[in-house]
């Protein structure tokens, strides 16, 4: 084929796609969308709508502990975590502001997704989608998650962590929280968003190891898994240590109480924050005469940090257990 | 050549016959405002300048001597003695502050002495001596205090003072204090300067501590404030102090007082909450005349002070009427226009009436007519009636409608059909909307039927005794309730 023949082609080719540009529109840009309520993006993501749908940020509104607590939000104080307007309706990083709409659907997709300029942020472009998806890489980014987790200094506890230093080692709060499905980054991102809610996920945090130094109980509790203290977050989260006796004839003596990690809330103002933060560890020693027998270390986690009986706690009924060693005498 | 010259011209030509993008239409709130200044720094550094006093002059050691020996004589038994010690200390003026402030922070020094020091500070009028009183008794929250006992005194000896621009601070330790005693004495020096926020604590003290001395200092307090204000009982004051009657309205506000509030106002430009959530508590407890300064705090560069100062108005309600005239201006403010919305709601300022009804309209985002709906329901006037009609004949999202019919209990409770009495019951259990929109307004049209009917009568009294705190299991128990009254 001669020079000519080639440049031939060529110039059909420029003509074609040129006059393909002129007459053939490209798909036309989707009708800008009134976004009244996280539902509407269930249409085409359901999978995510779903996930999301029973995670705690769905419930941030109408979880019935938090309506207790807030007076069905007659303190309106905590909408402003608990129904915020869209993240980035501020700039990225600065605190959340109160919604007035749709409260209901709490931490709702709205929330996260909708951008300043009425188009949902994504991982792609695509101005003719429904939604019209623009790519947003801050979505990613620890700062997103900051207007309200921060509020507790959880993000700043990963920041003093290893799991924030650049490297091989780095891993933020979507890697944990919001980790690909199946571990295939090409299935998106799971939006059930794990937390301090799922029991497996609090046992990943932290280590218990007990062991016998001249007779006594030597108990040592880690923070090895979590990217920030344990716990974390909620000041009503608590994770108690208790210890007691295992008889030789099966029965079981009762629990006692050697350490508790949380932060208080703002009017306990006589205890302080045991919190573990990531990496470090606690060692105990149980001196007791009644441990140098065989005992049961346990460690539990609540939801809420008060026991019906003080004097008494019952942790196998009111909290969750998280690990448990037995250590021979 | 020529060929490959129209294809490029074509190439070239292609992008600008491609159609544009429809563009989106702007929402009417969409005015950016170019009149916003930095108002809260401005007028803090404006006041510190005017405020600001010369260094207090060294205390000698002969002062100090002199000082111990008043204060050993204060902590005496001879009364004689003591006056002639007070009478002392009063004419050393505020060289003793320093000296009797470490006495309030010693937990070494006696009972009695402390005592002492707290009344010898009552008896000094300087900002110093205020200071040291309420640091004293905002102690007690940040730390074990060793000596509660201490911050009842404290409080009770603020009102002594002229120092009104303590009442922010005690405002902080009122919602952080453990103490019924302390709570009771903080109550009365609010009351001092013009403040009746404390009412709600004195009647919750006088119905849940255990103490029987308490509980009745508490209703002592409360008829004693009354009586003081020109009221006839506890509650009519209570009420007027909601509605923010101009009876209450005339208590002194000082320069110091202002440079306080602007203070906290600055705070709402913070990044964490707790600050913000003090400050938003200090300022809607305060007095009337704290509105002009949120006011001019609505035109402050920063957005969070904004939206803050607007939610300080709505909470403040009746007290911050004087804001109403400015508020209007506002309300396509496009940052704050929500919280706008619901403050001339809660005011209520009734010349926003027609501007309400216009943004409940379909031309609004909807959150906008949202804050308008709820608004035209707090302001509960029966000429939005006709209006909030209308617009339960439209397609309107599920939180929105309930919200207009909510609101159209407030304001015509009469027109209310059975079938939509029976809607809102729906909204208040199905989990779609927010259950206490309805569940409220509800709460009001029973009232409103209970005057004339002696079945909803019933009806209320055993609504209102369902008061398990589950919100969810409280609605399904209304709701079987009002049944009875709306069965066929």
């Amino acid at each position: 084929m001669n020079i000519r023949a080639i440049a031939g082609l060529v110039l059909l080719a420029l003509g074609a796609w040129a006059l393909k540009s002129i007459f053939v529109a490209p798909a036309p840009p989707a009708e800008p969308v009134v976004w009244e309520s996280s539902q509407q993006c269930a249409q085409c993501h359901a999978q995510v709508y779903d996930e999301w749908k029973v995670s705690w940020h769905a419930q941030a509104f109408t979880d019935p502990d938090v309506r207790a607590q807030t007076n069905d939000f007659a303190n309106k104080d905590c909408i402003d975590c608990h129904a915020p307007q869209p993240v980035l309706s501020t700039v990225l990083g600065d605190r959340v502001l109160p919604r007035t709409t749709r409260m209901i659907e709490g931490v709702d997709c709205i929330a996260c997704h909708l951008t300043a300029d009425g188009r949902v942020a994504g991982t792609v472009d695509n101005a003719s989608a429904a939604c019209r998806p623009v790519a947003t890489r801050d979505l990613l980014k620890p700062e997103y998650c900051a207007g309200c987790h921060n509020q507790h200094g959880t993000v700043d506890q990963w920041r003093q962590s290893k799991y924030a230093q650049p490297g091989p080692g780095y891993q933020d709060c979507v890697a944990c929280h919001m980790p690909h499905r199946d571990g295939d980054p090409s299935k998106g991102r799971d939006h059930t968003m794990h937390g301090g809610h799922d029991i497996a996920i609090v046992r990943r945090a932290v280590e218990l190891r007990v062991a016998r130094q001249d007779g006594a109980a030597v108990v040592e509790v880690e923070n090895t898994g979590a990217g920030h203290n344990y716990p974390t977050d909620e000041r009503s989260r608590a994770s108690d240590l208790f210890w007691r006796t295992l008889s030789a004839d099966g029965s079981k003596g009762e629990w006692n109480a050697l350490h508790r990690f949380r932060n208080p809330y703002r009017h306990e103002v006589d205890l302080v924050n045991t919190e573990l933060p990531a990496g470090q560890k606690v060692t105990l020693r149980i001196e007791s005469e009644a441990a140098r027998g065989e005992i049961e270390v346990a460690l539990f986690y609540k939801l809420s940090p008060y026991y019906q009986d003080p004097q008494r706690p019952d942790p196998e009924r009111e909290a969750q257990l998280v690990h448990s060693v037995r250590l021979a005498p | 050549m020529r060929g490959l010259s129209l294809a490029l011209a074509l190439t070239a030509l292609a992008p600008a016959c491609q159609p544009e993008p429809n563009p989106t239409p702007a929402p009417p709130t969409a005015r950016v405002r170019s009149d916003l200044a930095p108002v809260v720094a401005t007028r803090i550094a404006q006041l510190e300048a005017e405020l600001a006093s010369p260094p207090a002059a060294p205390v000698s050691d002969e002062q100090r001597e002199q000082i111990a020996g008043l204060l050993e004589t204060l902590a005496g038994a001879d009364e004689r003695l003591k006056r002639v010690a007070r009478d002392e200390l009063r004419s050393l003026g505020e060289a003793c502050v320093p000296a009797l402030r470490a006495q309030l922070f010693d937990a070494q020094a006696t009972q009695s002495v402390r005592v002492a020091a707290a009344a010898a500070l009552g008896e000094l009028d300087f900002p110093s001596s205020a200071r040291a009183l309420l640091e004293r008794l905002d102690a007690g929250r940040l730390k074990k205090d060793e000596a509660v006992w201490l911050r009842a005194h404290c409080a009770w000896k603020l009102a002594a003072l002229s120092q009104d621009w303590v009442v922010p601070g005690l405002l902080l330790c009122l919602r952080y204090e453990t103490d019924n005693e302390t709570v009771i004495y903080i109550a009365r020096t609010l009351a001092r300067f013009g403040v009746y926020s404390g009412l709600d604590a004195l009647y919750v003290v006088s119905r849940e501590d255990p103490r029987e001395q308490l509980r009745n200092g508490a209703l002592t307090a409360l008829a004693e404030l009354a009586r003081d204000a020109g009221y006839g009982d506890p509650s009519e004051l209570y009420q007027a102090w909601k509605r923010g009657d101009e009876q209450l309205a005339q208590a002194p506000f000082s320069r110091a007082r202002e440079l306080e509030a602007w203070r906290i106002l600055k705070l709402f430009g913070e990044w964490q909450l707790r600050p913000v959530d003090d400050g938003r508590f200090v300022l809607s407890l305060e007095h009337h005349k704290v509105t002009p300064l949120l006011v001019a705090a609505l035109d402050d560069e920063n957005r969070y002070v904004r939206v803050h100062a607007a939610q300080c108005l709505e909470r403040l309600a009746g007290r911050a009427r004087g804001a109403g005239a400015r508020l209007l201006e506002l309300v396509d403010e496009p940052q704050i226009a929500d919280q706008v919305l619901l403050a001339l709601g809660a005011l209520p300022h009734e010349p926003a009436e027609s501007a309400l009804i216009e943004r409940t309209g379909p031309a609004w985002p909807l959150e906008i007519r949202m804050s308008a709906t709820q608004a035209l329901g707090a302001m509960g006037l029966a000429s939005s009636a006709p209006a909030l009609r209308t617009r339960l004949n439209e397609k309107l999202a599920r939180d929105l409608r309930a919200a207009s019919l909510a609101a159209l209990v407030r304001c015509a409770p009469q027109d209310l059909s059975t079938a939509e009495v029976r809607e809102l019951c729906g909204h208040m259990t199905g989990g779609e909307v927010d259950s206490a929109i309805p569940e409220l307004a509800l709460d009001a049209w029973l009232v409103h039927r209970a005057t004339a009917d002696e079945k909803a009568a019933e009806v209320l009294k055993s609504w209102r005794a369902i008061t398990t705190s589950d919100s969810r299991e409280r609605v399904v128990a209304r709701a079987e309730a009002l049944g009875a009254l709306l069965a066929p």
